[in-house]
Formats: structure tokens, C-alpha cells, sequence
């Protein structure tokens, strides 16, 4: 099976941080904090799009807000896919890291 | 609050899949409204704007990837439509595919002529150094210059680098029994290698040109006068004089050059010979180009080039008073389209003939785009139900504006390799209308391929759009009952379509029928001198008088000729020596300048010139000969002389600046010596040996081939050293309206095409509306309506259309010809003809092209009308 990519690895991980409050406005403020990289709405849709597909996250919709323009919020929650492909990563990066020497420059 | 700007949130919308439409722009307007509060509205519009167009890529390959459930069947129904619908699908492409060709052509052609020259690695740091003034009040405007000015202005300008000057000199080249009358050989300087592109094939580029009497040849003429001989070191005879050494083969410069040479020569021979002072400004016949620092500014240089004039031509401006004159600077990659002077290089196109050209390929576009729109929404009706049964089963509108966008889009794809195919077919057609050699590769040519994609998404997209926006808004209901809604608004909109197709096709019509009377009266307009059987024959300036003679006195003894004559110009030849004179009363000190024409006592008689005042040149009066003059009307009639006869009028003799004097004896009825371009200028006809370079015989057999042969063999007996170019003056004169001729056929070409196009889009909207009324015609027969009367219904439609387009296109046309016609001296008048006659080709074009479908429902049985459902 494939890896999380890294863009996909860093939204799922901000929804899982996100808790209750994961839809695209919060992600993409929250991706670009820690990222420290403009990402367009667009991009982050793309992303959440191929989430879903993989089936890494569900989404729903929740409620409407005036700033929105009464438009509802779409919703996204890690499932248990998304978890365990999350894990799989960090193990696999964990043991790559354990067993690095020291690197030399010159 | 404020919502985000609407139309932005329509844009975005329109790529956004329906179920992603409010969790998209519920985030959009969330982000907005943070922003405009924060920074203020500006900031929040830039925002949007700026997102949106970032976000839109990955929008669409989204889509893409997820959207393609359906595609397989969109795919199938358009293929099934096209089949089903031959003719319709056939005329619709066919249409489109005309359309594409007509433009890709014309846009090979208007490629080319913007390519002029930017072969040149430095062509964007190479200016021409041309020449202005107004001298005794009459502008000139020079392509060329005098022979120090390149030096001076590359020595007074650190930011010149270098400069290169080129004489155009036809000569006669001999090697060995070879003789060849060369018309491209030039003059060159060394740095013509440095400054230009132009490849030399064999020979040293620092030193090829460096020494008097080198020269290097193009390949052809190596092949032509060497054979397979290697051509460096052997020498070729120049005019029968000198012995020039070849020192290099050169590559022929492109086609796509505004001067081209067969043979380039060391300048540096033309000191030698004394043809050039090295130092002397006034004579104005030598090209000279310049190279300049990258970082120069060419409008600056400029400016201080007209400073520097005053000091270069103040000798000369002392000589000749009240005498003005100027350089400047062209950028080389102007010159083909944008200039026009005095003794250019070569025969220049122009920027006219390019806009021209584009504008007509636009219009035929857009008559393409708009039958497509006509022809697609004709068939809409038939689709009407496919397309309620769709929205019953639940297609979204974004679905079927998807499916027919799509639909009109591999339309248009289709169209392509048929119109590639015309351009493929037609091209040779092209090539001779426009007089060209254009080469169709299309894959060595990225800039085509681009403009191909561009016009695909034109006509895909924008010509789709209309009915994909239309179709997908009917109501299923009334759709599946068969209730079409066939609102007024529509119809008009459809309406002003036509129109302005018709409009088009009118202006093009008046247009090509305006061009076509223009060439006509100037080709048949009385140029005051009998052009009809006079051959001429040119021999080379400087040759023996008495060899000249002989010639003349042989040929005059031919039975089948009537009178010869020789002389320095000859009338619409296109070329006369121009002079400053000074007519007795009329000027003392400042020159006037007139035409001047150095003739024999045979040329009055020889061209039926008519006299009508004084008498002709006499030979028997011994005294005529080299101081007697026959002027023009125009000129009396400039001078203001009430009695010509006898009047003096001051001349320089030739090249010296020494005044003496001539009589007239005589006024001749005005004659064009040049071309019907140029306006009628006082004009000098003296009775002298001087500058000639012309035989003329006038004919009188019809035996033109059997004369020619006796002539030839004259010739070649007396005048063995130079080739027997000879022309008849009538055809010479209709050629010289070439261009005319050119736009004339371009234009006719078009607008039959466009015509064609229109024809199509007329006859896809006639079966349209035939199809709405069946209903209504089967009834009104049934109610008795005569024949006559339903024709009648259904064409007056078309004829309102057509005149209304008429009226539109009338007074345009008039005042784009009159602009077009403004533009030459002699023009013919427009009269209203021309309007009459586009709107009867219109109008019977529209009758018959609609008919068919009319006809068809007219006499259809009321019966099968009415049981239409």
C-alpha cells in the first residue's frame, strides 16, 4: 500500500488536532501556521478530496454561519484508516531517525 | 456586512462541482469577511480575486478526476447525434473547418510578413539611416543616403558600433562566353558580415570584401557561371571593363528580407572607380545601415542625428538654398511594413495590407462562429426532449452545460483536421493569390500551433456556450410535452446574429467591387500617350551614341516596325530623373523641380505624345538639338504662362552647377511618366543626348514572336556584349498594379468564401425556423392560404434581415473605401451601383439559399404538418 504523502500527512494531522472544529477555513489557517507555506483553498481541498477517497477521513456537514453567508461548514473527522496511516508513518520515520549516525559535512 | 463580490463568486461557482459548491464558498466568503474587516474591503477583494485564480486549477483537476463517470455517454450521444444528423453535422464543421483554414492561412501569411528581417542575430540593434528634406519646396524622402554619412555618424556616436553601406548597381557579368545582364549586384562593405547575418559559405569573413575589384556570389550564381568549377580566385568582367575577383560564396538571403543580392562587391571599388567620393554629401543613393550598443537609446541617437545633419549638409545646403535635409534612423525589422520611400530596395508590403488581411480572417471567424451558434441551437429543438428526460433522472444544469460545451468543443476539434487539410489543399491557391511561397509545416511551427489551440477554445468554448447556456434552461416539463419555449427574445438575439453576419458579407462584397473598379480605371484610364503595341527595350546607360544609332536605324528598317525612338525615360515606366529648374519669370533664384525626360526627335511621334501648342522637335533646324525644351500643360499651368512659346527656362547642365538656358517651343498635352500613384508634376522634355538608356518600337504587326526574333538577332549583332531585355509597354504598365491587383483577387476570394459560410448558417436557420412553423403553415393551408402567400411568410423575414444588414453595411463600407481610395492621386468614383448590386447578390443569395427549406414545408401535405406530434 502507498504512504501518506507529506501534504496529506499534514492536513490529517491538523484535523485530528482540530478536533470538532476541523472544516477548510480552520485547516488551511492552522496547515499554514505550522507550515509556514501559503496553500490556496484549492490545494487544500484537492488534498482533503484524495482524504476522503482513501477514506482517511468522513465528512459532514454542520452549521451554517453569518460570516459564511449562511452557508453551512463542511465538516471532517479522522477515522480509524486515517489514524493507523498516520501511526504507520511516524514508526516508520521513528525507526529511519533511530538508527542514523552522525552526520558529517564538508 | 458585504458579500463578496458577485461576479467573482459566479466565476467560481461555474468551476465548482454542485455538492462542493456551499462547503467552497461558505469557506471563500468566511476568509473574505475576515479580511475586509481586518484590512478593509480593498484588501478583501484582492484576496478573493487572488484565491480564486489560484485555487481554480486544482478545482478543475479535481473535477476532472472525479468527473468522468458520465463522460462515456456524452461521448456516445455525440457521436450518435452526429451520425444521425449527417447533413446538419457536415455543414456545421465544414462551416467550421472553412472558417479555420481561411484564418490559419492568413495568419501563416501575416506571420510571415511580421518576420521581415528578425532573421538577423543583431536585428533589434540594426537601424537604416534614411534621408528627409525639402528641397526648393518639394520633400524628399530617401531610403538612402550619401556616401559619409555611415563614417561621419559611426565617428561622432560612441554608441554606433559599426556600419555597412550597399550601392544597388545592375550590371552585365561576363565570364568567358557567358553574359548575363545581373540585376541584383551591390556594393558592399566588409562589415556587412559583422553587422548582418548573412552566412558565407566559403572565404574569409574579416577580409572577403576588404580589397577593390573582390566580390563574393551567391551559390546559384557560383553554379551559373562555373558550373562545378570552384569558384574563389576565378575572376568575372563587370560591364565589360573591370576584372572583379570572387573571394567568397554567400548564402542567398531569405525570402523574408526587404533587400536581397546575387552578388555583393567590394564598396571600397567604387572610390576606385569614381563612381563614390569619399567625402561628398550630395549624392544620395547609397543604403547604409547601422549596428548600436545594446543599452543605446535609438529615439535619443535619433534626436542627435538631426542635430548633426545641419553640420554634415551645410556645404551643401550652401549650394543649393533654401535646401533642408536630414537623417534619421528606421529599425531594420520596421522597414518591410512601415516604409515607404524614395528608392527602396526592394518593393516594400505595408502594415495596411497586414490589418487588412487580419480583419478579414476575423470577420470570416466570426461568421463561422456564429453559423455554429445558429446551426446548434437550429438543432436544438430535436434535442429538447433528450435533454428533459436528463434533468427528470437528475442532471444538474452544470451537467448539461458541461455536455454541451463538451459536444461544441469536439465539434471543433473535428473541424481541425479538415481545416488542416484544406490549408494542405490550398495552399498552392494561397501562395498564388497572395504571391508568396509560404511553406505549411506545421510542426516547425510552435506560434501556429499555439494560435490553433487558441482559436479551438474560441470556437469550442464561445461558440458553445450559447446554446449550452440555452438548452440546459428549459423546463423539463414543457420539454417532454413538447412545448418548446421559443421566447421573442431569442428569435432577436438569433436575429442580430445573422445581421452581423450579413453585415460582413455585404462590406466585403461593396469592398472587393470597389478595389476591382479602382483597378479598372486605373488600367483603363487614358494616360495621354497611346500605350497599345510599343516594345521596349532597355540597353545600358553609357553606351557608344553611334552604336546606339546604328541599332535604331536597323530596326527602324524593319517593314512591321513604325518608329523607334530613343530615349531616358520612358512614360509609365515608373522612373524619371527629377531636376531643379528655374523658369523664366516664375523663379530666379530657388529651383523648381521638375520631371526630366532626354529624347530623340522620333519620341512624340513613337508614344503619340499630342502637342498642342508650338510646334515638336525638328531635325532639319539643326539649332533644336541641346537647347530647346517641350514642357507640359501642368507645367504652364503651374507657371501661370499665358504664352508659352518662346519662354527660357534655366537648367543645370548636367552635374555641373553652371546655368544656361532653353527655349519651349512647344506644350505637350499632359502624359503620365510615371505610374497613375503618382500625382501629375511639371515636366521637361529636351532634345539631347543624355542618360539614355531606352529603345522603343512601335509596331505594326500583329507577328509579335516573328518580330521579336528578327529583333533579337539585330541586337545581338550590334550590341553583342549586353543580354536584349525587352518588355511591351502595356503589359509593363498593368503590372505595375500589382498590388492592387492582389488585394482585388484576395478580397474577391474572401468574400466568396465568407459568402459560402454565411450561406451555410442562413440555410441551418431557415430549416430551423421551417421546422417551429410546420404546425402553423399546416393549418394555414388547411384554411385555404395560397402557396404564393406562405412563400411570401416565410421569406420576407430573410429580406427584412438582409436589407436591414445592407443599410448597416452601406455607409461603412462607403467610408473605409473612400479612406482606402483617398489614398491614390486618380480614383475612381463610387457610385451607387456598387450598393444596388451588393444588396441584389445579398438578397438572391438569401432567397435561394433559404428557399430549399421553405419550399419544402410549403408544399408539404397539410396532413403530415399537422400530425407532426
Amino acid at each position: 500500500m502507498r504512504y501518506l504523502s507529506r501534504k496529506e500527512e499534514l492536513l490529517l494531522l491538523t484535523i485530528w488536532k482540530l478536533a470538532d472544529n476541523a472544516y477548510g477555513v480552520t485547516i488551511r489557517d492552522e496547515v499554514m501556521k505550522v507550515s509556514r507555506q501559503h496553500w490556496s483553498i484549492g490545494a487544500i481541498y484537492d488534498v482533503l478530496d484524495r482524504l476522503k477517497e482513501k477514506g482517511y477521513v468522513k465528512r459532514f456537514m454542520g452549521d451554517s454561519m453569518k460570516e459564511r453567508g449562511g452557508r453551512r461548514k463542511r465538516l471532517y473527522s479522522i477515522t480509524k484508516q486515517g489514524y493507523n496511516a498516520l501511526q504507520e508513518v511516524k514508526e516508520i520515520n521513528s525507526v529511519m531517525w533511530s538508527e542514523l549516525p552522525e552526520p558529517k559535512f564538508d | 456586512m458585504r458579500k463578496p463580490p458577485q461576479i467573482l463568486e459566479l466565476i467560481l461557482k461555474g468551476f465548482l462541482r454542485y455538492d462542493d459548491q456551499e462547503a467552497f464558498l461558505g469557506d471563500f466568503e468566511e476568509r473574505y469577511t475576515d479580511t475586509v474587516n481586518e484590512r478593509g474591503i480593498f484588501a478583501g477583494i484582492l484576496w478573493y480575486l487572488v484565491q480564486a485564480i489560484i485555487s481554480v486549477p486544482r478545482i478543475i483537476k479535481n473535477n476532472y478526476k472525479r468527473g468522468t463517470a458520465m463522460l462515456k455517454n456524452y461521448l456516445k450521444i455525440t457521436s450518435r447525434n452526429i451520425l444521425k444528423y449527417r447533413s446538419f453535422s457536415f455543414i456545421n464543421i465544414s462551416g467550421l473547418a472553412l472558417g479555420i483554414s481561411c484564418c490559419l492561412l492568413i495568419l501563416i501569411y501575416v506571420m510571415d510578413e511580421l518576420s521581415y528581417d528578425r532573421y538577423h542575430e543583431k536585428a533589434e540593434n540594426i537601424y537604416r539611416i534614411v534621408t528627409e528634406g525639402l528641397i526648393s519646396g518639394t520633400p524628399l524622402n530617401a531610403a538612402t543616403t550619401p556616401v559619409p554619412a555611415g563614417p561621419a555618424i559611426t565617428a561622432d556616436f560612441p554608441e554606433v558600433l559599426d556600419y555597412v553601406r550597399f550601392f544597388q548597381d545592375g550590371c552585365s557579368v561576363k565570364y568567358g562566353e557567358k553574359i548575363f545582364d545581373e540585376s541584383d549586384f551591390c556594393y558592399a562593405d566588409n562589415s556587412v558580415f559583422d553587422i548582418f547575418s548573412f552566412e558565407l559559405i566559403l572565404g574569409d569573413r574579416e577580409t572577403a570584401l576588404k580589397v577593390p575589384y573582390t566580390l563574393v556570389i551567391t551559390e546559384e550564381m557560383a553554379e551559373k557561371y562555373f558550373g562545378d568549377k570552384d569558384p574563389i580566385g576565378e575572376s568575372l568582367r563587370i560591364d565589360n571593363n573591370d576584372d572583379y575577383t570572387v573571394t567568397g560564396i554567400i548564402r542567398k538571403p531569405p525570402v523574408n528580407s526587404h533587400f536581397s543580392f546575387d552578388i555583393l562587391a567590394s564598396f571600397d571599388t567604387l572610390y576606385d572607380l569614381g563612381t563614390a567620393k569619399a567625402d561628398f554629401w550630395g549624392q544620395i543613393s547609397y543604403y547604409t545601415y547601422i549596428l548600436i550598443e545594446d543599452d543605446a537609446d535609438y529615439l535619443e541617437l535619433n534626436n542627435k542625428l538631426i542635430d548633426a545633419s545641419k553640420r554634415n549638409y551645410a556645404k551643401l545646403m550652401e549650394m543649393v538654398p533654401g535646401a533642408e535635409v536630414k537623417n534619421y534612423l528606421q529599425p531594420l525589422t520596421s522597414i518591410h511594413l512601415h516604409s515607404n520611400l524614395m528608392g527602396e530596395a526592394g518593393t516594400n508590403s505595408s502594415i495596411g495590407f497586414v490589418y487588412a488581411f487580419s480583419t478579414i480572417a476575423f470577420f470570416i471567424l466570426v461568421i463561422a462562429c456564429i453559423n455554429f451558434m445558429n446551426l446548434t441551437t437550429a438543432r436544438s429543438a430535436n434535442r429538447a426532449k433528450e435533454i428533459g428526460l436528463r434533468k427528470v433522472m437528475g442532471a444538474y444544469r452544470s451537467q448539461l452545460t458541461k455536455q454541451f460545451l463538451g459536444e461544441s468543443v469536439i465539434f471543433s476539434l473535428l473541424s481541425i483536421p479538415i481545416a488542416l487539410l484544406i490549408v494542405n489543399l490550398a495552399h498552392p491557391l494561397f501562395n498564388n493569390l497572395t504571391g508568396k511561397e509560404l511553406e505549411f509545416a506545421f510542426t516547425e511551427m510552435p506560434g501556429v500551433i499555439i494560435a490553433l489551440a487558441v482559436i479551438i477554445f474560441f470556437v469550442g468554448v464561445i461558440s458553445g456556450s450559447y446554446p449550452a447556456v440555452y438548452l440546459s434552461g428549459f423546463k423539463p416539463v414543457k420539454t417532454i410535452k413538447g412545448e418548446l419555449q421559443q421566447g421573442a427574445k431569442h428569435s432577436v438575439f438569433r436575429n442580430i446574429l445573422v445581421v452581423s453576419q450579413l453585415t460582413i458579407s455585404v462590406f466585403l462584397i461593396i469592398g472587393s467591387f470597389i478595389i476591382l473598379d479602382q483597378l479598372n480605371y486605373l488600367k483603363n484610364k487614358d494616360l495621354g500617350f497611346d500605350r497599345e503595341k510599343l516594345l521596349v527595350m532597355r540597353f545600358r546607360e553609357g553606351t557608344d551614341r553611334s552604336r546606339v544609332e546604328s541599332l535604331k536605324t536597323e530596326i527602324r528598317n524593319l517593314s512591321s516596325v513604325s518608329n523607334v525612338s530613343v530615349s531616358s525615360a520612358i512614360p509609365a515606366s515608373g522612373f524619371v530623373m527629377i531636376d531643379g529648374f528655374f523658369p523664366e519669370g516664375v523663379s530666379d533664384n530657388q529651383s523648381i523641380l521638375m520631371q526630366r525626360v532626354f529624347v530623340d526627335e522620333d519620341y512624340v511621334d513613337t508614344f503619340g505624345v499630342e502637342i498642342i501648342h508650338g510646334r515638336g522637335f525638328n531635325t532639319e533646324m539643326g539649332s533644336d538639338f541641346d537647347n530647346t525644351l517641350l514642357i507640359n500643360e501642368f507645367a504652364v499651368k503651374d507657371f501661370g504662362w499665358d504664352e508659352p512659346v518662346g519662354k527660357k527656362i534655366g537648367e543645370f547642365a548636367s552635374r555641373e552647377l553652371d546655368r544656361r538656358n532653353r527655349e519651349v517651343i512647344g506644350v505637350v498635352k499632359d502624359f503620365h511618366v510615371l505610374s497613375l500613384y503618382d500625382a501629375m508634376q511639371p515636366m521637361t522634355i529636351a532634345l539631347d543626348w543624355f542618360d539614355m538608356r531606352y529603345i522603343t518600337a512601335k509596331i505594326s504587326t500583329d507577328d509579335t514572336q516573328g518580330l521579336l526574333r528578327s529583333i533579337t538577332t539585330i541586337w545581338e549583332d550590334m550590341l553583342p556584349d549586353q543580354e536584349f531585355r525587352n518588355y511591351f509597354l502595356d503589359e509593363f504598365y498593368n503590372r505595375s498594379y500589382t498590388s492592387e491587383e492582389k488585394l482585388s483577387r484576395i478580397f474577391r476570394v474572401f468574400t466568396g468564401l465568407s459568402v459560402i459560410i454565411g450561406c451555410l448558417g442562413l440555410f441551418g436557420l431557415a430549416s430551423f425556423t421551417a421546422e417551429q412553423r410546420t404546425k402553423e403553415i399546416g393549418i394555414r393551408k388547411t384554411l385555404g392560404s395560397s402557396l404564393s402567400a406562405i412563400i411570401n411568410l416565410l421569406v420576407r423575414d430573410y429580406l427584412m434581415l438582409v436589407i436591414f444588414a445592407n443599410i448597416i453595411a452601406w455607409p461603412a463600407g462607403y467610408f473605409l473605401m473612400k479612406t482606402w481610395l483617398n489614398s491614390f492621386p486618380y480614383q475612381t468614383s463610387i457610385n451607387a451601383g456598387v450598393f444596388i448590386t451588393a444588396l441584389l447578390i445579398t438578397a438572391s443569395i438569401a432567397i435561394l439559399t433559404v428557399s430549399y427549406q421553405t419550399l419544402k414545408v410549403a408544399f408539404s401535405n397539410p396532413v403530415n404538418a399537422l400530425r407532426y406530434e
